[in-house]
């Protein structure tokens, strides 16, 4: 009863166009006003939305945005993807590519899917616009190749995930770069088809060989410079100089420097303007955040998750079933719930099902953060999809779940692969202990 | 079906098979069954419904009506309430049990009831302040000079630095990543938590020291209690309670375990007893109950009068 | 975007309609400095962190910081973001669907307005409670919590007034294109 109400008001306060965010938060209050009355209800609003956001994790967030604002106002993001277009130029979609692959390498050093997706997308989106891609594809690829972020280590997802189900870290971490690395190729090929079809051969290598007028970009010092701010991020962390967050802060600090010091292509109006810009699409995530855990944790007061996957262990299936269901719950939970809460959630309930029918769990691990990759691109509730649209406020949100649809059918096709071969993810991890 | 009496929310923030969750599934069943299914008691575990950041606030204002939370979490209001974490106040757990039992559980209840808040029951999170670090086995408190080693709270922090060490403030999520890249040398935590969030996977020394039993009570919204029935508060209280002795065993037995578990996994393990913790008790033992008075006050020197002193290491 | 109402002409407007705009003006740069100053004290204070650390300085004041300019970030920023017009929304355009209806503006109006007194409310009441119990941060620094969650009352009020200024400017223009 109080679940409908609360599903209801959320529709509603959406297709009459309100803010995402004010709609989860809303809703998510009357749930609690319902369970716990009316004057508590109140309370938990803000004392949920403070302490969910007052959280160390999420401060790499903002930084990383504002990192890939100086790097774009500062031209150095153009630097960045002058180069990859001279790298990929020869293939259809090269800018797409180099759009997954920027990822991936960022996936290595943020641990979330929205870190990700915001700083490649304010970097690679209006360099594609202006290089005339379609804007579907190019919103949707960044937003799919952005929850490459949780898969590829470090995640948040698998630490979560370790937490709840004692399995080792280092392990969860091994296992998910050959499959992070396997989607980022499935990505990469399905850019080349779309930008294969979307152009006849002629004017598709035309338009990506002069981009217009201009001549085909030199690699030059200026590419170096702005390429340097990846080994200098990753290579922080590894040497042990600073943690995954702080790296993010230290790109900031590099950026700043290379832009406005070195390069001088940073001038304080624009430094003004990238911080402007940031503030405002960081804010636009923060609140979601706020809006998602408040929603998320009156759907767990209500125990809504919890049912559902008490009623599948219920149902005695055999393994195949069983991970076939599990799947589709999971696809499903991923449309409301942000990845955390559902692992927090579910994992510890479908625990005891996953041991008594010796599924790997590792294996099952990956399974797992490849179907929150998909819900991070799937309505009402997708971050990543709110991150995109969020870079390009001209774009509407079904321009961006249009485009991210048949890259997450890819991610979908990854998944399967990953199902029948469990060794694309358990190879590492075994490897390495032997 | 009979429809049950009363709905009755638990919550608690602690991962599967940790002393505490253990604790906690224990109560919820023994609700079940000493009710005969009357009260249903709708659960919500590690973390499903609060974190440990937020949890107190949620017994606070009956969005879970009961919950078991660190009681050193209550010194944001109560700086008194980080007693627990001074070392050596008492020899073990049991003899912390039969304290809080006695005039200090009764002290420790009138704050808290100030908040809205009554314990019910008490139960324990395992033995805190254990080290593990990447350089070299800590035998004494000098061997932790010029180590960078992530802190847990004030009273652990001043500690650090009395003996030439840096204290990191750090979030708890980044721990293990900061260690295994260097960033920090090592951390200061329960026996429990180096091995639950795998701190042992990326450090290699690790000292077991049995000196700190942490107070993780059962709470409940006090105006939610008072509105009981007599016989509810008496089921509900009793279920709690009866699981105090098993709490206690099993954090003994987690403290052997993952002592166990640390040794398999090949670490260098250290477990000071007996004469090697003498430099601890003139160190830690000292400097955190002066530091401690001195923030606290009259309700400090209250709480530390409580304890009886004929349980005290001797 | 806001640039393009921003420039209709004021012209023949005058009297308190006028004057409330110009202060809700005023409030939502103000949240903008505010914001902005917070992202990069962040941003230093992430930095401070880290050098502390490497001189083996004691580095935890700016843990406490890191997260006090979070949380005023996210509050103060979201009043930017809706002047703006950023907060991201379902992307379902009833106005296609049903016209457009100066009633929808209302409801939306007052459903949005309605929302952010409560949670004003929510975030006074978590802030006063703070107050009287002398809540402080876990940490080594023990900063007085109130000093973060004040952003939320804060951020709550100031983003009712741009949401007041972006309707009474939607409101105009709606009127006048009519006429
Ligand atoms: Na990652
Ligand atoms: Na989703």
């Amino acid at each position: 009863m109080s679940f409908t109400l609360m599903s209801l008001t959320l529709a509603i306060l959406l297709i009459l166009g309100l803010p995402i965010a004010i709609s989860l938060l809303l809703s998510g209050m009357i749930g609690y006003m319902l369970v716990i009355g009316i004057n508590p209800g109140i309370d938990a609003l803000a004392q949920t939305a403070y302490s969910d956001l007052n959280s160390f994790v999420i401060i790499a967030i903002p930084l990383y945005i504002f990192m890939g604002q100086l790097m774009l106002k500062g031209e150095a993001g153009k630097d960045l993807f002058d180069l990859a277009h001279r790298l990929t130029y020869k293939l259809p979609g090269g800018l797409a590519i180099a759009a997954t692959i920027a990822s991936t390498i960022f996936a290595a050093i943020s641990g979330s899917s929205t870190a990700t997706a915001a700083t490649i997308g304010s970097i690679s989106i209006p360099e594609m616009r202006r290089r005339g891609y379609p804007r579907r594809l190019s919103a949707g690829c960044v937003a799919v190749s952005g929850t490459l972020g949780i898969l590829i280590p470090p995640s948040i997802s698998f630490i979560l995930y370790s937490l709840v189900t004692s399995t080792s870290i280092n392990k969860l971490f091994l296992a998910g770069i050959i499959p992070g690395l396997l989607l980022a190729g499935l990505f990469m090929l399905y850019s080349v088809y779309a930008m294969y079809m979307y152009t006849d051969r002629e004017t598709n290598r035309k338009s990506m060989t002069t981009s217009g007028e201009a001549p085909l970009p030199q690699i030059n010092i200026e590419m170096i410079g702005s390429l340097l701010i990846i080994p200098v991020v990753l290579g922080g962390i590894y040497s042990g100089w600073f943690t995954p967050t702080e790296a993010a802060g230290v790109g900031v600090l590099y950026a700043l420097i290379w832009t406005a010091g070195l390069k001088r292509t940073l001038s304080w109006p624009q430094f003004m303007a990238a911080t402007t810009a940031s503030v405002q699409t960081s804010a636009m995530i923060l609140m979601l955040i706020a809006g998602a855990s408040v929603f998320g944790n009156t759907l767990s007061l209500l125990q809504i998750p919890q049912d559902v996957a008490q009623w599948m262990t219920h149902l005695q299936m055999n393994t195949w079933q069983f991970l076939i269901v599990i799947n589709i719950l999971y696809l499903i939970l991923g449309m409301f719930m942000d990845a955390a809460a559902a692992i927090l959630v579910t994992v510890p309930i479908l625990l005891p099902a996953l041991q008594t029918m010796h599924i790997d769990l590792i294996w099952f691990g990956v399974i797992l953060v490849i179907n929150m990759e998909i819900g991070a691109v799937t309505p009402p509730v997708g971050m990543n999809l709110f991150v995109v649209k969020a870079i390009c406020p001209d774009y509407t949100l079904t321009d961006v779940l249009v485009g991210a649809l048949p890259y997450a059918l890819m991610g979908l096709f990854g998944l399967v692969l990953i199902m029948i071969f469990p060794d694309i993810a358990l190879w590492l991890p075994h490897w390495s202990t032997h | 079906a009979q429809a049950s009496e009363l709905q009755l929310r638990f919550a608690w923030y602690m991962p599967p098979h940790t002393a505490t969750a253990e604790q906690a599934e224990l109560i919820a069943k023994n609700i079940k069954t000493l009710s005969h299914g009357q009260i249903d008691v709708q659960t919500y575990p590690s973390g499903s419904l609060f974190k440990a950041s937020n949890i107190a606030k949620g017994i606070m204002n009956n969005t879970t009506n009961m919950g078991i939370n660190a009681l050193h979490w209550w010194s944001k209001y109560e700086p008194a309430f980080e007693f627990d974490t001074i070392p050596f106040l008492v020899p073990d757990a049991k003899s912390l049990l039969a304290n809080l039992h006695g005039k200090l559980g009764q002290d420790i209840n009138t704050i808290l009831e100030k908040h809205g808040v009554r314990i019910i029951a008490w139960g324990f999170y395992g033995y805190a302040k254990s080290y593990i670090n990447n350089h070299h086995a800590i035998i004494k408190p000098s061997d932790l000079k010029g180590l960078r080693i992530r802190s847990e709270g004030k009273l652990s922090a001043l500690f650090l630095q009395s003996q030439g060490a840096t204290p990191v403030a750090i979030d708890s999520s980044e721990v293990y990543t900061a260690i295994q890249r260097g960033a920090l040398d090592g951390g200061v935590s329960g026996l429990s938590t180096i091995v639950s969030r795998k701190w042992y996977e990326v450090g290699k020394y690790v000292s077991a020291i049995h000196y700190v039993p942490l107070i993780y009570p059962v709470q409940v919204n006090l105006h939610w209690w008072n509105g009981l029935t007599p016989q509810q508060r008496s089921i509900i209280s009793k279920a709690a309670q009866s699981s105090e002795k098993s709490a206690i065993q099993s954090i003994e037995h987690e403290y052997t375990q993952d002592i166990q578990t640390l040794k398999q996994a090949g670490n260098h393990v250290s477990v000071l007893k007996g004469a090697a913790l003498k430099p601890w008790m003139a160190t830690a033992g000292t400097l955190d109950r002066k530091n401690y008075l001195k923030e606290t006050g009259a309700t400090g020197k209250m709480l530390l009068q409580d304890i009886n002193p004929s349980s005290i290491h001797g | 975007m806001v640039t393009q109402s921003d420039q209709t002409s004021h012209r023949g407007q005058t009297g308190p309609f006028r004057k409330l705009e110009t202060g809700c003006a005023q409030v939502a740069k103000w949240a903008g400095l505010v914001s902005g100053t917070s992202l990069i004290l962040l941003s230093v204070s992430i930095i401070m962190g880290i050098a502390l650390r490497v001189f083996k300085l004691d580095n935890s004041w700016t843990y406490d910081l890191d997260l006090f300019c979070l949380l005023w970030l996210a509050f103060i920023g979201a009043v930017s973001t809706a002047l703006h017009g950023r907060h991201v929304n379902a992307g379902i355009a009833l106005e296609h669907l049903i016209g457009r209806g100066q009633w929808l503006m209302i409801l939306r109006f007052l459903i949005i307005i309605g929302f952010l007194i409560v949670f004003a409310l929510s975030g006074y009441r978590l802030t006063i409670d703070s107050i009287q119990t002398h809540e402080i941060t876990l940490d080594v620094v023990q900063w007085p919590v109130w000093i973060a969650e004040i952003a939320i009352p804060i951020g709550a009020s100031l983003w009712g007034i741009a949401e007041l200024y972006k309707f009474l400017r939607d409101w105009r223009q709606s009127s006048s294109n009519k006429s």
